[in-house]
């Protein structure tokens, strides 16, 4: 599963697995922006999170009608077992190269 | 005004500059009282009670030029009293046309209100047009979570940029969107495109 997700999936990942509750796809395009200091496209974000959902990685759930949203609802994603395992490999993998470019230097 | 009112007009104030002399002489038979009630009835409608008491009044004088001033007089009384009866016929009607302009403007003055309620609530919401767009590319059954993201953002972009700037801001985003949605869309219209085929060849 691990070399399947490319690096923007990986940052969706982790966008979930630091905010637990109530993400969904503008707060996580919000902060991926925060971290990654690159604005994603929402077309992108959004896609992104359906492939990770039909691969099974995340799951996903219907909120409450708000007001602010014109009476619709919000989906709201949390991260699987597998896509946390799959994160998580994708991290060493990370650490592995971060650790290596000193060496580069 | 027809020609035939405005002449009969002309006519009463013709006669009325030539009983100015005879108005003196009059006032000067008369007693107080009765030459009140001839003034009075100048401003209304005369009645037949007047009438009565400047004939009763006037009734010890035989003299005939005497009678004959009051019947002249009683003549003009009764063409200025129809004259301001036909004034005031006049006076009803436009007052009667006043008062439906009056409503007429009332009730488009409403319908602005309505409409600039409207136009202001219309501000809130994001373009139709760019909703709708943006409804074709959404995958069916997920327009809640894309449309109402698009819609919260709008929200916070007009309280930051205003209406205006907010509703441009809203259409490239839709543009953005879509274009990176494009492919899904098309594969999906493909696709549905094909199933009609195949069902088409199947009947």
């Amino acid at each position: 599963v691990a070399r399947d997700i490319g690096p923007f999936e990986f940052e969706i990942l982790a966008t979930l697995l630091a905010q637990p509750r109530d993400a969904y796809g503008l707060t996580i395009r919000d902060r991926i922006k925060e971290r990654g200091g690159r604005e994603p496209s929402v077309g992108a974000v959004y896609t992104a999170l359906e492939r990770l959902e039909r691969r099974g990685l995340i799951s996903s759930w219907w909120g409450e009608p708000t007001e602010e949203r014109g009476g619709r609802r919000k989906r709201l994603y949390k991260i699987e077992a597998s896509g946390e395992l799959a994160a998580r490999r994708w991290g060493a993998r990370l650490a592995g190269f971060n650790a290596a470019v000193p060496a580069w230097s | 005004m027809a020609r035939g009112t405005r002449s009969r007009a002309a006519r009463t104030l013709r006669d009325n500059r030539i009983a100015e002399k005879e108005r003196e002489q009059l006032a000067r038979i008369m007693s107080p009282q009765v030459y009140q009630h001839v003034v009075e009835a100048f401003r209304g409608p005369v009645s037949a009670e007047v009438f009565g008491s400047i004939v009763q009044a006037l009734a010890h004088k035989t003299s005939p030029e005497e009678i004959q001033l009051v019947n002249k007089w009683l003549g003009f009384l009764e063409a200025e009293a129809s004259e301001i009866a036909r004034f005031r016929r006049r006076v009803d009607a436009w007052k009667r046309r006043a008062a439906f302009w009056d409503r007429q403007a009332d009730h488009l003055e409403r319908r602005a209100a309505e409409a600039q309620a409207k136009a202001k609530a219309c501000a809130k919401l994001p373009p139709s047009g760019a909703v709708f767009l943006l409804a074709c590319f959404v995958r069916p059954g997920r327009e809640d979570e894309l449309l109402g993201d698009a819609e919260s953002q709008y929200r916070h972009m007009m309280a930051r940029l205003g209406p205006r700037q907010a509703r441009w801001w809203y259409r490239i985003y839709v543009l953005r969107v879509a274009s990176a949605m494009l492919p899904g869309a098309v594969a999906r219209v493909l696709i549905l495109h094909k199933l009609l085929g195949l069902w088409n060849a199947h009947r």
